[in-house]
């Protein structure tokens, strides 16, 4: 275990279910995720692994068919399952801040966005209004948007998308979070402008010293910004170590085989697939979820679920295949 | 407030009017609600009588100079009548639907926004509400109250404001789980702040439709009361009463029911015609198509 004053945020053994009309859908099954004070950690993962349930689970804001069913988050020391609403809100308030996919829908359209960004300032500082449209014009042009003061006074559909994302990293950063979570920032975003708010990003983290969690997709993205990457399948991380580490000597076959398909390196022959799809949430199998795509699965693959094991305590990877190398040749 | 131009609900506003201005029938319409309005407000100063005095060597008269109108039962002078009787059915209608929207609006969007066990409750109690016809609940409050406009009108506004929070409990459900919903949330801000200062403003639009859409019905059921007795009270001159009255006379004397009767139906189908060239205004989708015509 690492000393705790360095870790912003631990995520251990956490489960969440979904009640739904079709069944019970397990989002997450046993999650391990830390994150140094600091440190930019990539969480990447294909669609419906619950990149997404994990980042709404720390700010404990999932919606009400979503149920915790056991695990710990603790973040700057502090035990987020056992916070009250209020102590909750206070802990948004002041130190978590969440960036979405579709900063449309996360701006409300009727509100001016100096408006929006003068409320956030309020709410995290308590600054007066006037104080308020002050910081809030300088937090703009630091984001590089020209002319900020007219910004302020236009309205959401006004901007283009580029623009939009800059306000609500504005608003993010507004409140000098610990903690930004940044879920697919850029996935709706065209590839030039993307870049931008990438770099903007990074930028910032190195400037201000919050801690990153980026949410993607793109291992791509990931290479580019973060420190430590952890690789999610289907509701569990799989393989988390750092971005260099995990992209050179990949262990566990999910990561093997995404990295061969984002095909980072080396000349482009055929796009490359994994086969096979995730299982079925509703109704997991009682061995390794990968099991039934791994081309190295064996028996025990099926029979019991492999947890996380760390190894030379930098490196976790949740796989028989990585377990039993280690029992016979030990750790590294 | 100050008036901003670039605002999207004063483009959308400018953009509803321009789609709302092209449709002739719901500018005539219009036109009658507020030519209705008028009357009702200058009821005292156009009316050649007082709508109560009788003229006893006058009943009956047919329309001529002196009456325009005619006379009724008791000699009173119908045109003064029936422009006061404006007055119940374009302003009692305009509270109803104003307590309607009162009561309605924040029981519908708390209910929504919370769900749960308050939900469950608000919502069973609006099933009761709405399973209770109108006209019982107006008669026993008159029974209580005593007749009268006031118990009619709250009888009414009773009844009335359980399909307002319907209404208002399902946008609020499907504006909730928008990200700028969960936006505010992380800024950290308090139910109360997110439902009443960033979802409500997102849904006035069903509101106001509702609310046009229910005058009419809100004047016919005024009216009935009235009607049957339970409502505005003879000798004063409500539309209801003025129908109620004549009809004993419908065979010798027609005109002393009939013109009430179309004039009230003119009002209702103005508000109709009104609610719905709204509707079509304030779609999005609607009026995109219909502003290009």
């Amino acid at each position: 275990m690492k000393k705790l004053d360095n870790i912003i945020l631990s995520v251990e053994d956490l489960h969440v279910i979904f009640k739904t009309y079709l069944g019970t859908v397990h989002a997450l099954n046993g999650v391990y995720l830390e994150v140094g004070k600091g440190e930019s950690v990539g969480l990447v993962g294909e669609t419906g692994c619950g990149k997404s349930t994990l980042g709404l689970s720390i700010v404990r804001l999932l919606d009400e068919s979503a149920k915790i069913v056991r695990g710990k988050i603790v973040f700057n020391g502090e035990s987020i399952l056992e916070k009250s609403s209020e102590e909750m809100r206070e802990i948004r308030r002041k130190y978590i801040s969440l960036i979405f996919q579709d900063p449309t829908a996360a701006l409300n359209p009727v509100h001016k966005i100096g408006d929006q960004i003068v409320e956030a300032l309020q709410m995290s500082k308590g600054l007066k209004r006037a104080e308020a449209l002050e910081e809030g014009a300088k937090i703009l042009s630091m984001l590089g948007i020209p002319d900020s003061r007219k910004v302020m006074e236009q309205y959401p559909h006004e901007l283009s998308g580029g623009m939009r994302q800059r306000i609500m990293i504005a608003i993010a950063l507004s409140k000098n979070p610990l903690l930004l979570i940044a879920d697919e920032p850029t996935s709706n975003l065209d590839v030039t402008i993307q870049a931008q708010i990438l770099e903007l990003i990074s930028d910032l983290r190195k400037n201000t010293q919050m801690s990153l969690l980026l949410i993607t997709h793109d291992m791509g993205i990931v290479a580019q910004v973060c420190e430590k990457v952890a690789v999610m399948y289907a509701g569990q991380v799989i393989e988390f170590g750092k971005v260099r580490d995990v992209f050179k000597n990949p262990l566990h076959p999910y990561t093997q085989g995404l990295l061969k398909v984002a095909n980072l390196v080396g000349e482009k022959t055929r796009l490359e697939s994994i086969p096979g799809t995730i299982p079925d949430l509703r109704n997991l199998p009682p061995g390794c979820l990968f099991a039934s795509r791994c081309p190295y699965s064996f028996d025990k693959c099926l029979r019991i679920r492999p947890s996380n094991i760390m190894l030379d305590g930098k490196r976790s990877v949740a796989c028989w295949l990585v377990e039993d190398k280690v029992n016979k040749f030990g750790p590294g | 407030m100050k008036f901003d131009k670039e605002s999207p609900r004063v483009r959308e506003l400018l953009l509803t009017l321009k789609v709302f201005g092209k449709s002739k029938m719901a500018m005539i319409s219009l036109g009658i609600l507020l030519l209705f309005f008028a009357i009702a407000i200058l009821a005292p100063w156009i009316s050649p009588y007082d709508p109560t005095e009788t003229h006893t060597s006058d009943l009956f008269m047919p329309p001529c100079p002196k009456y325009p109108l005619g006379t009724d039962h008791l000699g009173r002078d119908n045109l003064s009548r029936i422009l006061y009787g404006a007055r119940y059915s374009m302003f009692a209608s305009l509270l109803v639907v104003a307590v309607t929207v009162i009561i309605g609006m924040p029981i519908g969007a708390v209910s929504g926004y919370f769900g749960g066990k308050l939900d469950e409750i608000l919502m069973r109690i609006t099933d009761v509400i709405l399973s209770f016809p109108g006209i019982t609940l107006a008669l026993l409050l008159a029974y209580i109250m005593g007749r009268g406009i006031y118990s009619a009108a709250l009888a009414l506004s009773l009844v009335g404001w359980p399909s307002m929070a319907r209404i208002v409990r399902g946008v609020v459900l499907s504006e909730k789980g928008k990200d700028y919903v969960i936006a505010a949330r992380i800024i950290g801000k308090s139910d109360f702040q997110i439902l009443f200062g960033e979802i409500m403003p997102n849904c006035m639009y069903p509101v106001i439709i509702q609310a046009v859409m229910m005058m009419g019905t809100v004047i016919i059921s005024l009216a009935g009361l009235s009607f049957i007795g339970v409502g505005v009270q003879p000798p004063e001159p409500d539309w209801g009463v003025i129908i109620a009255e004549g009809r004993q006379y419908l065979l010798e004397y027609p005109w002393l029911s009939i013109l009430p009767g179309i004039l009230m139906i003119t009002v209702v189908l103005a508000y109709n015609l009104v609610g719905d060239r709204l509707r079509d205004a304030l779609d999005p989708r609607l009026r995109g198509e219909l502003a290009a015509k």
